[in-house]
């Protein structure tokens, strides 16, 4: 008859937990190295797609308002290299017995307060309406610096984050977008597009 | 001892698989949540990207249209359940007639999920000899104490852009009086003035007698302006008629001809449009009434011979855009001749008064907004003319409509539910759709043309069977969207000399 096992070899000896919790711990630690780096990158990647995905957005809605203004509506109107922060337009709502018959006056905005950018109907009037299009705009296009001089070389100077550059019947329009990620870096975007006004004056 | 080796072994294996599982899910985890992401952004990437297009098919869908009315057609490319497929998306475009003469382009544009609907609105008939404001092509004499200037239509009424407290009220310019021969204005003592340019043809002059004003330019022309001859439609025409009443003669909204229609005393001619009439001859005996409403559409009325508005006969339009009325005469008389034209009614002609062959007088208390073109053109005494601007804007020479509006609109209903491929939303078959260029709806075309031979030739028929290639020069076309003999039926649009010119 062979003797019982000793009852000592049916658990771990004290090496082998402190072997076995030293690897758990840093197979443990390398996971969630590796999770934090990669949620880090997600992150990251997601602070890009959706700051780029809100830039294009908000760009195509202001671009649909433009194009459907008619030139002579625009305030103000002068033309590049002078450059705005905001644009007051009009939209045509067709042809009523052989008159264009037009909308209320429309603003879009940037606030310098709290750098949203919104559009306005009605500005001014007793109908007014704000409705914000973005939360995310910088103060001043990407690579300008507040200092009096064209820093980015797109020859206006200490632009803000929302230009818009009139030249003849077109329109350009840039927007540059800035928004903090959680591994504290900030994505900045900056896109631009330009217009033609498609409204002809009657 | 086999029995305990599993048990321990055992226990052994079952932790690893745990944490093994534990790792994989959390990779898995991972790995969806950006998958995720990454498909979600795709998706709205793709959605912008088909918006887009969409966008660009609808505005080539509008430049397709609008090519069609340049060209005479009625506007219309494809439609929802044949649309005309261009790229990787579709397109179609309906056109409305509006009553105000512009045509309304709809076009909407499919492409993947992207829906998009732009609407244009375009004046298709392009005038030219319109923009000569007062002209006769042989002398042209203003009798004293006569007003001419001119205003916008578009801005607002002539009263709120005159000086009504100046006797006469006038605006501050505007006028274009022309003549292919010399101009005469006389002043008298009461004066006349004209409140713009009165320019005579190469090499004429403009002479003056008494107190005249003139407050633009008097340079002769640079060249003959030539007034191409009014092409009255072919219509067949009821009796002549003598209308004595009981109650007002009413020409509803048609295409409609009378050898001669005469007005007694009292009686009352109400004229509906949209319409084209036809006379021989018209005429309003004294306290005769005309009427013509083009609210619900343009009125044409075509003279063949003679128009006699007797004095104290009376005048009413009732509506103040000169667009929508014209007055064409297509007799030729000798510049020598009497005046076949005699507008002695007593109210106020918002329209187009053209008559290239023939001698028109018109009185004082017959009141002119629009345009007057004759041969011969006589304002009597303390006659008023007033050139609409917007008549002359029309006149450019670009042989293009005018693009008065443009805007974006939502989408209809059934194209807007259903954001698949296009192709399977309308349940059409991509291998059976025209292309763009083939997908112009068809319209009948009565043309008159010179052939490479310089042979007048006529042509009437569907657009699809007429070659293009044997026309060395266009006189006239007309489009229907039927065959106007077999249905009554207004035209789509007129490219006639006269027409041309209004």
């Amino acid at each position: 008859m062979r003797p019982a096992a000793a009852p000592g070899r049916a658990g771990l000896s004290a090496l082998e937990v402190v072997v076995g919790v030293a690897l758990l711990a840093a197979v443990v630690a390398k996971v969630i190295l590796v999770s934090s780096a990669a949620s880090n990158v997600s992150s990251e990647d997601l602070a890009n797609i959706v700051v780029e995905d809100q830039a294009r957005l908000t760009l195509d809605r202001i671009a649909y308002s433009i194009m459907g203004s008619d030139r002579a509506s625009l305030i103000p109107d002068a033309e590049t290299p002078a450059f705005s922060a905001r644009i007051r337009y009009r939209l045509s709502l067709g042809v009523q017995n052989g008159v264009v018959v037009w909308d209320d006056p429309e603003l879009i905005a940037l606030s310098e307060d709290d750098r949203k950018l919104r559009w306005f109907e009605d500005p001014g009037g007793a109908a007014e309406r704000a409705v914000v299009w973005c939360d995310a705009v910088r103060e001043l296009l990407e690579g300008e610096e507040l200092n009096g001089v064209d820093d980015n070389g797109n020859g206006l100077i200490d632009e803000s984050g929302l230009t818009f550059e009139i030249d003849g019947n077109t329109v350009t329009v840039t927007l540059t977008l800035e928004r903090p990620t959680r591994g504290g870096r900030t994505v900045v975007r900056t896109v631009s597009t330009t217009v033609t006004c498609r409204q002809f004056e009657p | 001892m086999g029995k305990q080796h599993c048990e321990r072994g055992c226990a052994r294996r079952g932790s690893a698989l745990v944490m093994s599982l534990v790792a994989v899910i959390g990779v898995s985890v991972l790995a969806a949540g950006l998958l995720q992401v990454a498909s979600a952004t795709m998706r709205r990437s793709q959605a912008t990207l088909d918006n887009r297009r969409a966008f660009y098919l609808a505005e080539a869908g509008l430049a397709e249209g609008y090519t069609g009315l340049a060209e005479g057609l009625s506007g219309n490319v494809g439609t929802q359940a044949r649309p005309a497929r261009y790229g990787e998306g579709l397109f179609w475009v309906e056109s409305a007639f509006l009553a105000s003469g512009h045509v309304e382009l709809e076009s909407t544009g499919m492409c993947g999920g992207g829906r998009a609907t732009l609407a244009l609105v375009a004046q298709p008939v392009v005038s030219s000899v319109t923009g000569l404001g007062v002209f006769s092509s042989a002398n042209l004499r203003v009798e004293p104490g006569s007003l001419i200037d001119g205003y916008d239509s578009r801005l607002g009424s002539y009263a709120s852009q005159a000086d009504m407290t100046a006797t006469p009220p006038h605006t501050a310019g505007g006028a274009l009086v022309g003549s292919n021969g010399d101009i005469s204005v006389a002043g008298g003592r009461v004066g006349s003035a004209i409140y713009g340019d009165a320019r005579p043809g190469p090499g004429r002059t403009v002479s003056t007698a008494g107190s005249v004003i003139i407050t633009g330019s008097t340079q002769p022309r640079s060249e003959l302006s030539v007034l191409p001859p009014v092409e009255v439609p072919v219509i067949a025409k009821q009796p002549a008629t003598l209308h004595t009443g009981p109650g007002p003669l009413v020409i509803p909204p048609s295409t409609i001809g009378y050898t001669s229609l005469r007005i007694a005393p009292y009686q009352q001619l109400v004229i509906r449009g949209p319409g084209t009439l036809v006379f021989d001859d018209l005429l309003l005996d004294a306290e005769a009434e005309l009427i013509v409403d083009p609210t619900g559409g343009r009125v044409d009325i075509y003279i063949e011979n003679s128009v006699s508005f007797a004095a104290g006969s009376l005048i009413n339009c009732l509506s103040t855009n000169p667009a929508l009325l014209t007055m064409m005469v297509s007799k030729s008389v000798a510049t020598t001749a009497a005046d076949n034209v005699l507008l002695n009614a007593k109210g106020q002609f918002y329209g187009t008064l053209y008559a290239p062959r023939s001698n028109v007088k018109i009185a004082a208390q017959f009141e002119v907004f629009g345009a007057a073109v004759a041969q011969r053109l006589t304002l009597s005494n303390g006659g008023k003319l007033h050139v609409d601007a917007e008549l002359a804007a029309n006149s450019t020479a670009s042989p293009l409509p005018r693009m008065v509006s443009w805007r974006i609109i939502e989408l209809p209903h059934e194209v807007a539910v259903r954001r698949v491929d296009p192709f399977v939303t309308l349940g059409v078959d991509p291998a059976t759709l025209p292309y763009a260029s083939e997908a112009h709806a068809e319209v009948w075309m009565n043309l008159t043309y010179k052939d490479t031979l310089n042979v007048t030739r006529t042509y009437s028929g569907w657009s699809g069977g007429f070659d293009w290639y044997q026309v060395s020069s266009l006189e006239s076309y007309r489009t229907y969207t039927e065959d106007p003999i077999s249905v009554d039926s207004v035209p789509l649009q007129e490219k006639s000399s006269t027409i041309l010119a209004l």
